[in-house]
């Protein structure tokens, strides 16, 4: 029996057309805020001679940074290179040492011994609720009232070297063999993953202990000591390198912005072939999924035609006239789109359309025509895309040159020299560790370590108790237990919250700016300082900001799936 | 079993069971600290490490390089920064007035358990054995060690010979909360009195010159502040019983911000009065004769008409050059009007509706009037705000601003609606994908660009805004998870009631959905209050900048260069002690509630 086909409702009361109508308002209306806003503060920059460029990347920027890789090129981009490496280096050591402290407090916390478990609940008491800010300027005031540095400290030491002016250590430095070196090791993990796959194979064959983790370790080591002596073998790929960049700057500009377009167009068409297909109700449709796609790509297509010509053609007109004649042509179209969804829907789907469908692949093509309108609207894109690819094999290349043979790593034992003016300093052939990476660090790490105490306490109190109480059958001991047992059901449990620590972590290191730390913020707003860009400073925080907390959170979550439980 | 009994088993009597073994201290040392042999190896390490660290710990407080009276000397500058003498009345009206009301809400919410003598000379035995630990460890002179030694073991032999004298009736939870937290605060400020300070010479510049009480000044007003306290808990035990108790302390703590920090401290000396009233009783009249006629639920579409007009008239109003306050009446009379079918229903309703209209036209008219209004209380900056009031001003004014829009964005982010789904996810998540203090440089360096010359934001309403809008996204994935707790059975029983997609999110989804995130929301204050010392980077003189960068430079009349680290301090401590009650707090609304136990 047919469903009986209810009287549709007048536009005015129809439900759908009001919900789409404000959905549009808002988005109209945000739009046109931004716009105005944006253009008030290019009104308000053009007032004090300026306008929004990214030409500071380029520039020189006349400072000097104390933390991180030599400023060589001097431009904003190898400044803000700069600030980006010294916020990852924060990251990732803040990142290990508070994991690993943190789940010591996190099971010190827990533990029967009353003292253990009292000084663990005092440390996270206090970290926990003082400000970070606070912490990391008291870190701060505590290293720069160490001693400061005399004639009398001059010389190298064998461990490590603590004063005002900072802490330097041993190190391992990176040397000119080291990226040849680099390839061996990345060769070991391919060959190493190969190893574990061979090993497991043969543990589930014959049942014995095969020791794959070992093995696969073991056959990264080797693969790095072979490159150690070997890898001026590679020197090759600094050819290969350069010529790749030198393909890639021959690519015209045009040939991108095409690429753009043509993804753009896909993409949408694909969206609504998706949608299509996902409101398939019955079987033996008589258009494929194919048809759906190109003939919406074509519409698309079409759309974009036609706006463009009227934009090109109406050069004549302006203000009241121009936006009717633009909206008469968008509702041509709109009603163009409907007609061709009429067309489509029968011939693919068995069950009807409903008013929101109509709405969704109106607003897809919509959204499709406008994306473009930016993409080929900004002229300079694809040169810009071209420039960067074609500038990163150019860096590469010069990595891989023949006459590196030098080692891959270079040894330096912690020394205090005299430079400059006859100035006492660490020397920074050695690691220096900078009073401002020090208060940071350890401002970070320690906080950071509490919260993911308290998560590690809450993980290991979720375990089921059964798991504890068969381990304490089995007889096995604490740390066996703990080991074996305990921990590892709790990892899955706390991975997600603590992948959300490591997020804070990275976005805490901003802080650095109050200890003079030359993140990337800090050398952001020294650029802006001088130049005024504010905008595109702040635009290129926001980008790497974005970026980093999509890849961290991305490693969190492909962690996550891997090690989540197969649930029945 | 037919007629309804139910017939037990004879069970066999319950043994009683048998006494536990009598437990004395050298049961409890091997139980809890040499149980095993790895045990014994971490009691030593532990009992080393806590020796060092409380060593280490006191020997920072006690060494004479530490300049204490730069913080002593500076705590005005650190609460309040300049706030003028002749208005510090303000300030201590304010405090009084949060903490009267504290104690108000106290007694007619009935707040406040029972707690044993055990579990408090249990308490004071930690105390007075850390006073003990502390004497014996830490590197004091000899007179002090055996001070502290001896009030240390004094507390803990008191403590423990009320234990034993109580027995049996020590386990018993027959002692008020409220009254020990009463008698703490008795304590403190009697301490105000006694507690003696070295106080630097004017005149010469010498440190510790004199020795005189910490709190000359405070200690009065203090006193007052404990009185008041008391008198409004004996107010709010004579007053809960009536009806309309809850919902007055409910508003009183809501409109509590806008007086305390832009009436009070302010200063406020209010301008046209007479014509915003004039708005304010038109809108009142006119508009209460609209809502009342709207909440008549067989007007029908006349009435839907009839909203829809007033909405188009108070976008318009925004298009043409109308006062600020006649626009935003007019939003609020679109608001109630479009709402009115939706929360009229009948009777009492009706006015009740009318009602809370006329409450939020004069809300409004009194929030314009404070912000049209100029400030008598005369400061370097135009806002009299700095020190740790900056930090109170931000971290509830964020919050509070940011309830409503974070609600917002979270049944945004779970609506069905496209458009308004993707536009708050991309809001919240490009706001917590970035640090807070990049959103603090935007609000100084791109913000002001953003608005044609001529207007112009105080640096704190500038930071107050950002805070809003970042706590905002945060709060929005609160919420977002009570939403999702909400059970699917929920909504669709009120589908079936036939209820609107407005009345099922007011009446039935959020209300159980803030219901579970209480907690959360709690933590959200306390990682706002960490938050706002953030402002001292961007220039905000708040009690870590003052503490940072004012007092350490001091040079006249004292000495204070270099005393940075006491100031970190005092500054940390303070902190610390708001975000443990605050945290101790949460967790104790959180065993209330149950929501983590259903």
């Amino acid at each position: 029996m047919a469903i009986e086909q209810h009287q549709r409702p007048p536009n005015w009361r129809n439900a759908t057309v009001l919900k789409w109508a404000a959905q549009i308002a808002v988005l109209v209306g945000l739009v046109f805020l931004f716009v105005t806003l944006g253009a008030q503060s290019l009104d308000n920059f053009a007032d004090r001679g300026l306008t929004y460029s990214y030409k500071f990347l380029s520039d020189p920027t006349g400072v000097s940074f104390r933390e991180g890789i030599p400023l060589e090129p001097d431009t904003g981009a190898r400044a803000l290179y700069l600030g980006l490496v010294n916020t990852l280096r924060i990251t990732i050591s803040g990142i290990v040492v508070a994991t690993i402290l943190g789940t010591i407090i996190g099971v010190a916390r827990l533990s029967h011994n009353w003292i253990i478990n009292k000084i663990a609940t005092v440390y996270i008491e206090i970290i926990r609720n003082i400000p970070l800010l606070v912490q990391i300027i008291f870190w701060g005031a505590i290293i720069q009232q160490l001693k400061a540095l005399t004639d009398e400290h001059i010389g190298t030491y064998a461990f490590w070297f603590t004063s005002a002016k900072g802490i330097t250590v041993p190190w391992l430095f990176p040397d000119q063999g080291f990226y040849q070196w680099l390839v061996f090791v990345i060769i070991g993990f391919i060959a190493a993953r190969f190893v574990y796959r061979w090993r497991m194979h043969i543990k589930e064959d014959e049942g014995r202990e095969t020791y794959a983790i070992s093995w696969a370790v073991g056959t990264i080591l080797v693969a790095g000591l072979i490159g150690w002596f070997a890898h001026p073998l590679f020197a090759f790929l600094g050819g290969i390198l350069n010529a790749i960049g030198d393909g890639i700057a021959a690519i015209p500009a045009i040939v991108i912005r095409l690429m753009l377009l043509v993804l753009v167009v896909a993409g949408v068409g694909w969206w609504i072939m998706r949608f299509f297909r996902g409101l398939r109700a019955g079987d033996a449709p008589q258009m494929n999924n194919r048809a759906v796609f190109g003939l919406f790509a074509a519409a698309l297509l079409i759309a974009l035609a036609v706006v463009g010509g009227f934009l090109a053609l109406a050069g004549g007109l302006e203000g009241g006239p121009f936006w009717l004649s633009l909206g008469a042509v968008i509702a041509v179209l709109v009603v163009g789109l409907k007609y061709l969804i009429d067309w489509v829907a029968p011939r693919t789907l068995v069950s009807g359309l409903v008013d929101d469908d109509y709405f969704r692949v109106i607003f897809a093509v919509g959204a499709g025509v406008t994306l473009i309108g930016i993409l080929v609207g900004i002229e300079a894109i694809g040169e810009t895309i071209i420039n960067a690819a074609s500038a990163f094999f150019h860096f590469l290349a010069p990595k891989f040159d023949s006459t590196n043979v030098a080692a891959p790593f270079r040894y330096a034992p912690p020394t205090v020299d005299v430079r400059g003016a006859g100035f006492v300093q660490l020397s920074q052939e050695s690691l220096v560790i900078t009073p401002g990476f020090f208060a940071l660090w350890v401002g970070v790490t320690l906080y950071t370590a509490s919260f993911i105490a308290e998560i590690v306490r809450g993980g290991v109190l979720a375990v089921s108790r059964g798991q504890t109480e068969a381990g304490n059958a089995l007889g096995l001991s604490r740390f066996q237990l703990y080991r074996f047992i305990v921990l590892p059901q709790a990892f899955r449990i706390v991975l997600p919250p603590i992948g959300n620590q490591y997020l804070n972590l990275f976005k805490n290191t901003s802080l650095g700016i109050a200890v003079a730390f030359s993140d990337i913020v800090m050398v952001g707003q020294t650029i802006y300082n001088q130049t005024g860009q504010t905008v595109p400073v702040v635009s290129l925080w926001m980008a790497f900001y974005l970026t980093g907390s999509l890849i961290l959170s991305s490693i969190v979550n492909f962690a996550n799936r891997r090690l989540k439980l197969v649930e029945r | 079993m037919a007629d309804g009994k139910i017939i037990l088993p004879d069970l066999p009597a319950a043994e009683i069971a048998p006494e536990p073994p009598p437990k004395g201290a050298v049961v409890w040392m091997k139980d809890n600290l040499f149980s095993t042999p790895f045990s014994v190896v971490l009691t030593i390490v532990g009992v080393l490490l806590a020796a060092a660290s409380i060593r280490g710990f006191f020997g920072f407080l006690v060494n004479p390089e530490r300049i204490w009276q730069a913080v002593t000397t500076n705590l005005r500058l650190l609460m309040v920064q300049a706030y003028p003498d002749q208005h510090m009345w303000r300030v201590w009206t304010a405090v009084g007035a949060v903490v009267v009301l504290t104690t108000l809400s106290l007694a007619v919410w009935r707040v406040g358990g029972r707690t044993s003598a055990n579990k408090l000379t249990t308490s004071a035995m930690g105390v007075g054995g850390f006073l003990l630990a502390a004497g014996l460890l830490a590197d004091f002179p000899a007179s002090m060690r055996l001070t502290w030694a001896a009030v240390g073991a004094g507390v803990v032999g008191v403590a423990y010979l009320v234990r034993r004298m109580m027995g049996d009736r020590a386990k018993v939870d027959n002692i008020p909360s409220l009254a020990v937290a009463a008698g703490l605060a008795i304590g403190a400020v009697a301490s105000l009195w006694v507690l003696q300070v070295p106080v630097p010479d004017p005149e010469t510049g010498i440190r510790a010159a004199t020795v005189e009480p910490l709190a000359n000044t405070t200690r009065l007003p203090w006193l007052w502040i404990l009185i008041a306290g008391f008198v409004g808990y004996g107010l709010g035990t004579r007053v809960r019983g009536l009806r309309l108790m809850r919902p007055l302390l409910v508003g009183a703590w809501a409109l509590s911000y806008p007086v305390i920090f832009l009436h009070l401290l302010r200063g406020v000396n209010f301008r046209s009065v007479g014509e915003y009233a004039l708005y304010g009783v038109a809108f009142a009249v006119v508009g209460g004769v609209i809502i009342y006629a709207l909440v008549n639920l067989n007007l029908g579409e006349t009435g839907r008409l009839i909203s829809g007009a007033l909405l188009v008239a108070a976008l318009a109003a925004w298009a043409f050059p109308t006062l600020i306050v006649v626009r935003l009446l007019l939003l609020v009379l679109a608001a109630f009007a479009l709402a009115a079918p939706t929360f009229g229903g009948s009777g009492g309703n009706k006015w009740r509706y009318v009602l809370i209209y006329l409450g939020a036209v004069l809300v409004i008219v009194y929030l314009m009037l404070l912000a049209v209004g100029t400030s008598v209380v005369q400061t370097q900056s135009a806002v009299p705000f700095g020190g740790f009031m900056v930090t109170w001003l931000l971290a509830i004014g964020a919050v509070a601003l940011s309830f409503p829009i974070g609600v917002t964005l979270a049944l945004a982010r779970t609506s069905t609606l496209p458009i308004f789904r993707v536009l708050a996810t991309i809001y919240i998540e490009v706001v917590r994908g970035v640090p807070l203090i990049t959103w603090l440089l935007m609000s100084v360096v791109v913000f002001p660009f953003l608005f044609p010359e001529g207007v112009e934001f105080e640096d704190v309403v500038k930071v107050l805004l950002f805070f809003t809008f970042f706590s905002a996204a945060y709060l929005a994935e609160n919420v977002r998870g009570g939403l999702q707790a909400v059970s699917k059975g929920q909504n669709e029983a009120s589908n079936a009631l036939g209820m609107s997609t407005v009345q099922r999110t007011a009446f039935i989804t959020l209300p159980q959905a803030l219901r579970a995130v209480i907690p959360a929301l709690v933590g959200q204050v306390i990682a706002t209050f960490k938050d706002t010392s953030l402002v001292a980077i961007v220039g905000l003189f708040d009690i870590l900048l003052i503490a940072k960068n004012v007092v350490p430079n001091q040079s006249q009349p004292f000495n204070f260069l270099g005393s940075i680290k006491e100031n970190l301090v005092f500054v940390a401590l303070v902190y610390w002690i708001f975000t443990y009650v605050f945290s101790r707090l949460s967790q104790r609304i959180e065993k209330n509630l149950g929501v983590g136990e259903r």
